[in-house]
């Protein structure tokens, strides 16, 4: 029953990415038609987004899920073509590592921007 | 006796897309396999990228490969990807869970199957995801128009 | 459509003693309205080549023995009229994702390896052995619910025709699962549990990417991905214990003794004595 829980995660994971994936691109890369502002990843505006905390947990929120679901869809794909166990043992360390790896490098560095981005606001504040 | 020899007839990766007639959902299947490894791609090159902001490296305002033409349309493709897989993804949500397969019929040749049940909601799923994808195919136009004109 | 007409038939040979790989030989065959490929078959097999092996029994879509790869589709050659495909010429192999034995000869054997792992038959208490009386009560709402499931002729169609069968040998495939369902869905049954287990597994019902290639060509109808579909339901209900808890019925101890629900009388006699 384990691959039930697995698939049953990788679904709500995919339902929830329709909404935050579809924020994220709305609100960062497709401004065009909604603020007028197409330049809406430029350092400035990446670095007021940083500075916010709300923007720093939904980061990590995108990260995770994004990683989940992309990564037991790559599993899936790679059991069906590699059928022997012992492949399939490696495949599970490669992609544990690669998931685990990149989640926390992910959500260290977008705590890291968040706090240098937060410090510079509060330094132009005090100017 | 002697051990007669079997001859291994599975169709391999090649299976997936060729080697027989086969119907219209197993080619959404494998753009929808397809779609994913791509985005999972770009997704997975995002996160290394946006995350040397850390360390005051903003490589997609600075660099120039960024900004190049061949990227820009790279990641309309993955937007268009995007699209088709967010919703075919929705219309794969309600029928692997049995809610747009219908109930179980009594068998009476000519067949209806599960497949003719499902395939209203692929319609309209695709006109979702048609109208995501002009607002990309807008965006990008618009973009490209900024970086050729100045 | 033709009443007679010379089609050229391509056949996949393979000889387990002599080949190494199959090949493809072609043969003419005089058609007439009506005929069917696996009349064709035994046109070839009297007059041009005796040594042409494939497996067949009833001659009507029922034994699930002739099934095979017909103008690349997976389906029964006794079932098949040749003129519905082609008043040309016709390619015929083995049914693809299982291993030849001979020529159109399939083995079978993994499909029924698997079907019998997932417990495909009704899960009783075993006290019910030392008393063995009494008849279980069903109604017809819900024999419905897994009737279509049970035509299934075993004839390997859909285990040729599953995109992930052909690449992953681990697979359960179409036809066990859908089977799975239908003792599932059995109020008779109590193994749901136990099937799980199988089901539930990696190489379960997950694999399954609804490419609906079995239900359009069961030669049956059984909808075979509905079937899974309808079962993953269940498998994530159960996981997230949100499912009704399904009991099976209990036996009804010989007339007037057990309990009776709403059963509906008997009609009246049409005709007096």
């Amino acid at each position: 029953m384990k691959e039930t829980k697995y698939w049953t995660f990788h679904i709500f994971a995919g339902i929830l990415l329709l909404f935050v994936l579809g924020f994220h691109f709305l609100y960062t890369h497709i401004g065009e038609l909604l603020f007028k502002e197409s330049d809406n990843i430029s350092k400035e505006l990446s670095q007021g987004r940083d500075a916010k905390t709300s923007f720093l947990v939904f980061f990590i929120i995108l990260l995770g899920l994004g990683l989940y679901h992309g990564l037991y869809g790559l599993k899936n794909i790679l059991f069906e073509i590699f059928s022997s166990k012992a492949v399939q043992k490696i495949i599970v360390i490669f992609i544990l590592l690669l998931g685990i790896g990149l989640f926390f490098f992910g959500s260290y560095s977008s705590y890291l921007a968040h706090k240098n981005a937060a410090a510079k606001t509060e330094v132009s504040h005090a100017k | 006796m002697a051990e007669l020899n079997r001859y291994d007839n599975r169709l391999g990766v090649m299976g997936w897309l060729f080697k027989g007639r086969w119907g219209f959902e197993r080619y959404l299947y494998i753009l929808h396999r397809i779609t994913g490894l791509g985005i999972l791609f770009y997704f997975l090159m995002h996160i290394v990228v946006t995350s040397l902001r850390a360390f005051d490296i903003y490589l997609w305002t600075e660099g120039e490969f960024f900004h190049h033409p061949v990227f820009r349309f790279g990641e309309f493709l993955v937007f268009a990807a995007f699209a088709f897989h967010a919703f075919n993804g929705l219309r794969l949500v309600f029928v692997e869970l049995g809610f747009a397969v219908g109930k179980p019929i009594e068998p009476v040749y000519p067949y209806k199957t599960s497949l003719t049940k499902q395939r209203p909601l692929f319609v309209i799923m695709m006109i979702f995801a048609f109208i995501l994808f002009v607002f990309g195919t807008y965006e990008f136009i618009i973009s490209m128009g900024k970086m050729i004109g100045g | 459509m033709p009443n007679e007409k010379n089609v050229k038939f391509y056949i996949r040979r393979y000889d387990p003693l002599k080949d190494k790989e199959p090949y493809l030989r072609s043969y003419d065959v005089p058609v007439s309205k009506g005929m069917v490929v696996l009349d064709a078959l035994h046109y070839i097999r009297e007059n041009l080549d005796p040594s042409l092996a494939w497996r067949y029994s009833c001659r009507m879509g029922v034994c699930g023995s002739c099934g095979m790869l017909i103008n690349g589709s997976p389906t029964l050659a006794c079932n098949t009229q040749i003129f519905d495909i082609s008043e040309t010429e016709l390619t015929i192999a083995p049914l693809p994702n299982f291993r030849i034995i001979k020529d159109l000869v399939p083995e079978l054997s993994p499909m029924f390896e698997k079907h019998r792992e997932i417990l495909p038959f009704v899960v009783r208490e075993e006290s019910e052995l030392d008393d063995p009386e009494g008849e279980f009560y069903q109604t017809p709402e819900q024999l419905e619910e897994f009737l279509q499931f049970t035509f299934c002729i075993k004839c390997g169609c859909c285990m040729a025709a599953c995109p992930t069968l052909a690449t992953d040998p681990n697979y359960l495939g179409p036809q066990p699962l859908a089977q799975a369902h239908r003792y599932n869905k059995d109020t008779r049954d109590g193994g749901r549990k136990a099937r799980n287990q199988i089901t539930g597994s990696n190489d379960g019902a997950f694999k399954c990417h609804y490419a609906g290639e079995c239900s359009r060509v069961c030669p049956k109808g059984v909808d075979p991905a509905k079937a899974i579909q309808i079962m993953k339901r269940q498998l994530v209900f159960d996981f997230l214990k949100i499912s009704k808890s399904q009991k099976p019925c209990e036996k009804l101890k010989g007339p007037g003794k057990g309990e009776k629900k709403d059963i509906p009388p008997a009609p009246t006699y049409t005709v007096q004595e």
